[in-house]
């Protein structure tokens, strides 16, 4: 699949406002990936992705981090989630708009993987699912 | 990693009421992980914290915790451990917590050098009160307090740590879990004080300081080819060195050093509450009538 | 009869005070000395006022019969206040208006008590010779002055004690010869057990030590500051760990950590200290963390008048950090109490799992009192821990232990952290019964109702007032605190020229004792407050409580504490 057709089905499926965001969204959710998978699986998804997507799964550390959990993974994805709104006049500080930027952050990911998985046959996608954290391979099943 | 201990004895039931994808989450784990491995019991514990969304972590954990007020903690904590040094007593708080209005604590601890274990969690941010700028935000950081950008130079708590004396001084990534994880576990076993300085991101505030932004400068001192912890002059080159790289792992570690406990002489028969736990049963008051000769 | 020393700080005044103090003490009279310094380190006029008796005083007086001017600005300063025939004694170099002073009847004993000093080798010792010299002029025997040289000079070595005596020799003689036939006061030594000096402060510290105070940490602040100093000094082996931290707000937090690690901790420190210390006490009551604070009030507001003594933080003490949650206030009022105050803190404290505050001012703190060593009877200190858990207690706890759990009295069983079976986290935030943070309706109102309930069990055990004086006068002086000693003299002043009066104190401030008190007063004829402030804050804290006013006030807000002869003063 070529780059923008990976980010605009990203976009399609998840009705997001804009290509920019859906690309935004996808980069995050690649970038969370390649903290989580090691150096042979990153390698063994290049022919199924766009260069764009790959140069970020290359990335991936040498040795990767076994504790790394869905709230970590989640944070590398809700990184360009909008969660303040107006100054907060009663409280001080900008007005939280974060309740629900823990489920829309999983929706996200799941768009992405949902994308993903179409570029992957059945062998690569159990091979991925099996390095990923315990709730981000639920999302990823899911997807 | 297998930990010697399962680190699942200091989970709760407790709702957590961090943000999803909080860099709180990883220190929690991490510190369960550091404390199992070192099979440190959690009624042996004593977790001191300050206000903050940080600070809440004693809430979070199955472990004796103490959630005093703001920037106050390491007083507390110091005074815990002088009553009972037996505790391990690990505190907790934020960047503006243990930075700004504890900052005095900070440098008198340093100095003091307690056998505590102080994690940072530096988000460059004030989280719970939504939003301003702390002592550890960039120069230009932009927020309510701060709309102009932040005017100051941004404390450098390792630097600071060095200049006062401290005798263990890290950083770690809460991207990073294990490392953390590791370099905990060696802050509690360090014997003085141990400051961690742990770089997290507040995804719902910060979006400068978000976790693609600390990866890109993030490296691992462990890594580096000749760097010798022990060797003061290199702690601080290396502590000055933040923006294109920011080192983490263990910056300055000097072992051996006497703590402040250690030298106190008052506590060489006994400790505070051991002796009253005696005096409780059997109070000695034979010992107090010679003290009235100096009044005489 | 009373001598004033006076010099500029600098001139070593409070040394000279307290060896004279002492040369008297040991002769068997009672002592009464009090400080009026200025806070400079050199320069100024300080002076130290000691009051010689046979039998127990409770106050200085105004009238001097004896002052030793190492200064000029001694001399005005006290004119007024010496009686017929008394006199001055002064060095050469000090200036002093010798026609002013005859008119007055005032004697004028000029003696070269520098020259003799420099004699025996130095200038410094110029106050030993004026010591002797008003020894010599009373007809005190000098041997208890050396006695005095002897013990305070043995530090500095075999030289310094030898040319001291020297000195104080030289002087006293000379003086015998010049002036002592010429001085009608005399003062005689009396068979009497050896008695103790003691002030204030250092009795709070006895009485915290015998009472298991194990911690104490502190940040120097005049008046307080001898306190964590005399803990510090005691034997290492006694095992009290004193700690000089950075600021106020560290002391008190480690006092906290400390209690709540299971140690009987106290900080002190003055009214500035107290307010910065304000939020962590809040933090302790919330908590529910046992804490003692000495507050040694100081003149205010502000830097204010820091060595010298006022009574004005007294509703800010019984109303300080935000919000509510239950305290203790005692505020004794004499040495004795002081020692009681000192160890019956700590119980209350651990009984009620609060803060209490030793409420004491500069007045109370540093004046020196004789009193005889059985006065101080460590056999009548207790230690109560309360409901804290013992081992055994632990051991026997059942799952999920609830370090606030709901209790009749509102007092909660209390673990140290340290027991396996009883690992809790506690917090400033509102919290259910296991610590946890929770701002439900319910549970909030009943928490607060768990944690005020103990003031009213609190309340039970807070003395009344109490009375000196004949039980119905015409007359009652109102008072609390260091007012104790001056309001008792100007009572025996009052009944002795014939008036009728008594006088009541309150030595338990918080939580106040609402129905003796008013009951009390009721029987009372004509009340008056004497209080040391502004304000007259008892007398607004019984209206408030029991919605009686008292009939007048005296105040005073110099810094200078009342003495009986300025209260019979103002009554008339």
């Amino acid at each position: 699949m070529e780059y923008r057709e990976f980010i605009t089905q990203v976009r399609e499926r998840g009705k997001l406002a804009s290509f920019e965001e859906a690309e935004a969204t996808t980069l995050s959710v690649m970038r969370a990936l390649s903290e989580v998978i090691c150096r042979e699986r990153a390698v063994s998804m290049q022919p199924c992705l766009p260069v764009e997507l790959c140069c970020i799964l290359e990335l991936c550390p040498p040795e990767v981090d076994p504790f790394i959990d869905m709230q970590t993974f989640i944070g590398w994805a809700s990184a360009d989630l909008d969660a303040v709104g107006m100054p907060d006049r009663t409280l001080g500080g900008l007005d939280l708009f974060a309740v629900d930027c823990a489920d829309e952050a999983v929706r996200r990911c799941g768009l992405v993987f949902c994308v993903l998985k179409c570029c992957m046959d059945r062998s690569q996608q159990e091979a991925l699912a099996r390095e990923l954290p315990e709730e981000v391979c639920d999302w990823f099943r899911a997807a | 990693m297998v930990t010697r201990m399962d680190a699942k004895i200091y989970d709760t039931t407790v709702e957590v009421t961090w943000c999803a994808g909080c860099g709180d989450f990883a220190i929690l784990k991490a510190l369960k992980l550091a404390l199992a491995d070192l099979e440190i019991a959690p009624h042996q514990v004593l977790l001191v914290s300050g206000i903050g969304c940080g600070s809440k972590l004693p809430d979070y954990m199955n472990a004796n915790g103490y959630m005093t007020i703001h920037g106050r903690p390491l007083a507390v904590a110091t005074g815990a451990k002088l009553a009972n040094p037996e505790l391990h007593v690990i505190v907790v708080n934020g960047d503006g917590d243990s930075y700004g209005i504890g900052g005095n604590h900070f440098v008198h601890t340093c100095r003091r050098n307690p056998n505590i274990t102080q994690i940072v969690e530096n988000n460059q941010i004030y989280g719970l009160t939504k939003g301003q700028y702390s002592p550890t935000s960039d120069a230009g950081f932009i927020t309510t307090t701060s709309p102009d950008g932040a005017i100051e130079a941004a404390f450098n708590p390792a630097a600071i740590a060095l200049a006062a004396g401290a005798t263990f001084i890290a950083r770690s990534f809460s991207g990073d879990p294990k490392h953390m994880a590791g370099v905990i576990a060696q802050g509690v076993r360090h014997r003085g004080y141990a400051l961690i300085d742990v770089l997290q991101p507040c995804v719902t505030f910060n979006r400068v300081n978000t976790y693609a932004w600390y990866r890109e400068r993030v490296y691992h001192l462990e890594e580096e080819e000749g760097y010798e912890p022990s060797d003061r002059t290199a702690a601080w080159h290396k502590a000055q060195e933040w923006g294109e790289r920011i080192p983490v792992g263990v910056i300055y570690q000097v072992e051996g050093v006497p703590t402040y406990e250690d030298q106190v002489k008052a506590l060489e028969g006994g400790s505070p509450v051991s002796r009253l736990l005696e005096l409780a049963r059997a109070p000695a008051l034979e010992q107090y009538e010679s003290l009235k000769e100096q009044f005489v | 009869m009373s001598i004033v020393i006076g010099g500029d700080a600098g001139q070593g005044v409070e040394s000279s005070g307290g060896g004279l103090c002492q040369a008297f003490a040991r002769g068997g009279l009672q002592v009464f000395a009090m400080q009026d310094y200025r806070s400079r380190i050199r320069g100024g006029h300080n002076f130290y006022q000691i009051r010689l008796s046979e039998r127990p005083t409770y106050s200085h007086s105004n009238l001097v019969h004896l002052v030793l001017a190492l200064t000029a600005e001694t001399v005005p300063l006290h004119v007024d206040n010496i009686v017929e025939g008394g006199a001055v004694i002064y060095p050469e170099r000090v200036k002093v208006d010798e026609e002013a002073l005859k008119e007055r009847g005032v004697q004028c004993f000029a003696m070269p008590l520098v020259a003799i000093a420099e004699e025996h080798g130095s200038r410094i010792m110029t106050n030993t010779a004026a010591l002797a010299a008003a020894a010599s002029v009373c007809g005190w025997p000098l041997n208890y002055l050396e006695s005095i040289i002897r013990d305070n000079f043995q530090a500095k070595g075999r030289e310094v004690v030898e040319s001291n005596l020297a000195v104080a020799k030289t002087a006293y003689d000379q003086a015998q010869e010049r002036y002592a036939a010429a001085f009608p006061y005399k003062l005689k030594p009396l068979e009497a057990p050896p008695r103790m000096l003691i002030n204030g402060n250092q009795a709070i510290s006895l009485g915290a030590l015998a009472g298991g105070c194990r911690f104490m940490a502190a940040y120097p602040m005049t008046p307080a500051t001898s306190i964590i100093e005399g803990l510090a000094a005691l034997p290492r082996e006694l095992g009290v760990v004193t700690k000089h931290a950075e600021d106020e707000i560290a002391a008190v937090c480690m006092a906290i950590g400390a209690s709540y690690a299971g140690a009987r901790a106290m900080t002190a420190t003055s009214g500035g200290g107290f307010s910065l210390m304000a939020e962590a006490l809040g933090l302790a009551g919330m908590t529910e963390v046992p804490l003692v604070v000495v507050e040694a009030q100081r003149g205010g507001p502000s830097t204010g008048l820091p060595t010298r003594s006022e009574q004005a933080d007294l509703l800010f003490v019984i109303n300080a950090s935000q919000g509510e949650f239950p305290r203790v206030v005692l505020a004794p009022g004499t040495v004795e109490e002081c020692f009681e105050a000192g160890w019956r803190a700590f119980n209350l404290a651990e009984r009620y799992q609060c803060p209490v505050i030793i409420l004491s001012d500069q007045f109370l703190a540093s004046a020196l009192r004789s009193l005889d060593k059985g006065a101080i009877d460590f056999s009548t200190v207790s230690i109560d821990r309360g409901q804290l858990l013992s081992a055994e207690d632990l051991e026997r706890l059942e799952d999920g232990y609830r370090r606030f759990a709901f209790t009749d009295s509102g007092i909660s069983p209390r673990a140290a952290p340290g027991h396996a079976k009883a690992v809790h986290a506690i917090t400033s935030d509102e919290h259910d019964e296991y610590g946890h943070i929770t701002e439900e309706i319910t549970n909030r109102r009943r928490m607060m109702d768990k944690r005020m309930r103990k003031l009213a069990v609190a309340a039970q055990e807070m003395r009344p007032p109490k009375r000196y004086g004949p039980e119905q006068a015409e007359l009652t002086l109102v008072c609390w605190g260091s007012s104790y000693g001056p309001c008792r003299e100007a009572v025996d002043l009052l009944n002795s020229n014939g008036d009728s009066a008594n006088l009541l104190h309150f030595s338990d401030l918080w939580p106040f004792p609402e129905d003796e008190a008013a009951r009390m007063l009721k029987a009372c004829r004509h009340t008056v407050a004497v209080e040391q402030n502004y304000t007259s804050q008892l007398a607004r804290l019984i209206r408030m409580c029991t919605g009686l006013s008292v009939d007048r006030t005296i105040n005073k807000y110099d810094g200078r504490p009342f003495s009986p002869e300025d209260i019979v003063a103002e009554l008339r």
